[in-house]
C-alpha cells in the first residue's frame, strides 16, 4: 500500500479500512455467486448438494482446457465453462438424482446427501489422477494491479471476477424475480404442495435449477483460476464457505445468499488484516455461530418449510 | 370405453369440455404391505353436484381423496372420469383434465402475492398471458375477493381468506371437478360459513363438480348434493343429504360403537 508522508494516522487507517472492504466486497461477489446457486438448489428441492465445489472445480479447469486449446480469451473460457458446468449440474439431477423423484423415499434428502457427497470425492479424486495434481493456470484479462481513489491497490482480475460475478447475480435475481421459471422455483421453494397441484412439473424444473446453479458455481471457479489457480482440491474449502453462505443468509433466500456473501468477504478481509491473516477461513464460520445463536433461521431464512 | 390421456400442457385448454362423473370402482389403498387403509370404496361424484364424503377419524375419508388425486398409493380398483381412466394420474395431469384438488393443508405460496398465486393457478397455460389475465379477473369478481387484497402478501391473509383464495387459484384453470378435503378446518364458524357459502355455489354459477371430504358434519351436509359414508376403509352408508341429515343421529351413534370395537380389536 502506498503509505502518503505527510497523512496523519488516523488517515491511514481510515484508507487501510477502506481498502480491506474493497477487498472484502470483490471476494464476497463471487462468494455470493457460489452461495446463490447452492441455495437455489437448497430451495427448489431441499437438496444440500455437496457436489457444488466439484462443479466450481470443474468450472476453473473447463476454463483452463479450453484457453490452453483453443487459446480462447478468458470471457469465452468463462462462457464455455459455464456451459460445461450447466451440462454437469442438469445430468447429475436428471440421472443420478433421478431414483429420488421416481420413488417414494422416506428420507430422500439422505439419499440425495450421499450421492452429491460421494460425487464430490469422485470428482475431485478423478481430477488428481487424470489432470494431475498439479497447479494450473491461465493468464487472466486485467494481470496489472490496478489502484482506486489513489490508496487502494488490487489486482485487475479481482475487479473482472467481481464485475463477472455482479453481472451473474443480476441474470440470475431477473431469472428468479421476473420469468415464468423463476416464479416456478419461488413456487416449489415456498410450498411443494402447492407446486404439485397447480401442475409445476417438479423434475423440469429441478433439472433447470441444477444446470443454472452448476452453470454460476462453474463461472465462479473460472474467474478465480487467473488469481488462485486451478487444482484437484480447489473445491474443498468454497463448498463450506458456500454452506457457510447459505446457512447465514438463510435456506431457501436467494436474497439471504447475496447477503451472506458479502458478509463473508468482509468479514475474511477485516479478519484477516485487524487479526490475523494465518485463520482466514474461521471467521465466516465464527460469524455463522453468532448469526445462528441469535437468528437460527439466518438472517432471511424462510419460515415455512416442508422438508 | 376406456381411453388414452393426452400430453399435460396440449389437453390442458378446455375445448368444449363438460361436466362429467367421476367414479372410483373398488378402490384400495396399502401404505405399507397387508394394511390396507382402502379397502374397495364405490363412490360417484355426479356431474354438476356436490357429493359430501363423511365417517369416523381413521375411516380413510382423506386417504380416499388423496388415491383419487393421485398422491396415495392406489393397490386396486379404478377411478374414471366420464369413461377415461385417470387411476393414479399425477396432480398435474389431472388438473390438465380438469380435475383441481384444494388440500387439506395450506397450501398457498406466502411470500407471493394474492396475484402472483392466481398466476401460478393457471401454470399449465402459462404462455397465454391475455387468457391467464382475464381468467384471473373473472375469478376475483366472481368471489369477491376485496381489491386491496390482491396485491397483499398471501402469507399475511386471515386463515379464511387463505382459503378462499386456494379454492379461487384451483378455479383458475377453469376445472370441471374439483376436489375438496377439509376446507374449512381450523377457521372461525363466521369464515367457515363464507367458505360453504362459495363452495355451495360452485355447481350452478360454474358447473363444476365436486367432491368434498369434511369433519365439520352439519354444515357440509347443509351445503351437499349426495352423501356417501366411509367406515374401516368400506362404504357404510349412502343416501341424498335430506336422508343421511335424518338418520344422521343414528348414523354417528354408529360411528361411536365402532371407535370402540375398532380400538378394542387393535
Amino acid at each position: 500500500m502506498r503509505r502518503p508522508k505527510s497523512s496523519p494516522k488516523s488517515l491511514l487507517d481510515m484508507q487501510t479500512a477502506v481498502q480491506t472492504l474493497i477487498l472484502g466486497t470483490a471476494i464476497g461477489g463471487v462468494y455470493a455467486l457460489m452461495g446463490v446457486g447452492l441455495n437455489l438448489i437448497f430451495g427448489v428441492m431441499r437438496v444440500a448438494n455437496f457436489a457444488h465445489g466439484a462443479l466450481y472445480m470443474i468450472g476453473g479447469y473447463a476454463a483452463y482446457y479450453l484457453t490452453l486449446a483453443t487459446g480462447a480469451p478468458m470471457p469465452v473460457a468463462v462462457i464455455g465453462a459455464m456451459v460445461v458446468g450447466g451440462c454437469v449440474g442438469y445430468f447429475v439431477n436428471a440421472i443420478l438424482l433421478r431414483p429420488v423423484y421416481r420413488s417414494r423415499l422416506e428420507r430422500p434428502s439422505e439419499f440425495t446427501l450421499i450421492v452429491t457427497f460421494a460425487l464430490s470425492l469422485m470428482a475431485t479424486s478423478a481430477a488428481a489422477v487424470f489432470l494431475t495434481p498439479n497447479y494450473r493456470k491461465f493468464e487472466g484479462m486485467w494481470p496489472d494491479t490496478i489502484t482506486l481513489f489513489g490508496f487502494v491497490s488490487m489486482s485487475g482480475d479481482r475487479a473482472v471476477a467481481f464485475v463477472t460475478a455482479l453481472i451473474l447475480l443480476c441474470a440470475l435475481l431477473w431469472l428468479v424475480h421476473f420469468t415464468d421459471l423463476g416464479r416456478g422455483w419461488r413456487a416449489l421453494t415456498q410450498n411443494r404442495m402447492g407446486a404439485d397441484i397447480v401442475g409445476v412439473d417438479v423434475f423440469r424444473l429441478a433439472n433447470l435449477a441444477f444446470a443454472t446453479s452448476g452453470a454460476l458455481a462453474a463461472a465462479a471457479g473460472a474467474v478465480l483460476v487467473p488469481l488462485y489457480l486451478a487444482y484437484p482440491t480447489m473445491g474443498e474449502s468454497v463448498i463450506v464457505k458456500s454452506f457457510v453462505i447459505v446457512v447465514l443468509g438463510g435456506l431457501g433466500s436467494i436474497a439471504g445468499s447475496l447477503v451472506g456473501g458479502f458478509l463473508l468477504g468482509w468479514a475474511e478481509a477485516l479478519g484477516s488484516v485487524y487479526i490475523g491473516s494465518g485463520y482466514t477461513d474461521i471467521y465466516g464460520l465464527v460469524i455463522m455461530l453468532v448469526v445462528l445463536l441469535f437468528l437460527p433461521r439466518g438472517l432471511f431464512g424462510i419460515s415455512e418449510r416442508e422438508v | 370405453m376406456i381411453t388414452r390421456p393426452r400430453r399435460t400442457e396440449a389437453a390442458a385448454k378446455p375445448s368444449g369440455r363438460v361436466p362429467v362423473d367421476l367414479v372410483a370402482t373398488g378402490l384400495r389403498v396399502a401404505y405399507e404391505r397387508d394394511v390396507e387403509i382402502l379397502r374397495g370404496v364405490e363412490i360417484t361424484a355426479a356431474a354438476r353436484r356436490i357429493s359430501l364424503v363423511i365417517g369416523p377419524n381413521g375411516a380413510g375419508k382423506s386417504t380416499f381423496l388423496k388415491a383419487v388425486a393421485g398422491l396415495a398409493p392406489v393397490t386396486g380398483g379404478l377411478v374414471t372420469l366420464g369413461g377415461v381412466d385417470i387411476t393414479r394420474w399425477r396432480p398435474r395431469d389431472l388438473l390438465a383434465h380438469g380435475v383441481a384438488l384444494v388440500p387439506q393443508n395450506g397450501t398457498l405460496f406466502p411470500a407471493m402475492t394474492v396475484r402472483e398465486n392466481l398466476q401460478m393457478g393457471g401454470w399449465l397455460r402459462r404462455r397465454e398471458k391475455a387468457w391467464l389475465g382475464e381468467s384471473i379477473e373473472a375469478v376475483v369478481n366472481r368471489f369477491n375477493l376485496p381489491r386491496h387484497l390482491v396485491d397483499r402478501r398471501a402469507g399475511d391473509l386471515s386463515g379464511g381468506q387463505q382459503k378462499l383464495v386456494e379454492i379461487m387459484r384451483s378455479m383458475i384453470m377453469t376445472p370441471t371437478t374439483l376436489l375438496l378435503d377439509e376446507p374449512t378446518a381450523g377457521l372461525s364458524p363466521k369464515m367457515a360459513s363464507q367458505v360453504y357459502e362459495q363452495i355451495a355455489a360452485l355447481p350452478g354459477d360454474l358447473g363444476v363438480t365436486v367432491l368434498l371430504v369434511d369433519q365439520n358434519v352439519r354444515s357440509s351436509l347443509a351445503i351437499s348434493d349426495d352423501v356417501y359414508v366411509l367406515a374401516m376403509g368400506l362404504n357404510n352408508d349412502r343416501g341424498t343429504a335430506r336422508d343421511i341429515t335424518e338418520r344422521l343421529g343414528e348414523i354417528t351413534a354408529g360411528w361411536l360403537r365402532q371407535g370402540v370395537s375398532g380400538a378394542v380389536k387393535s
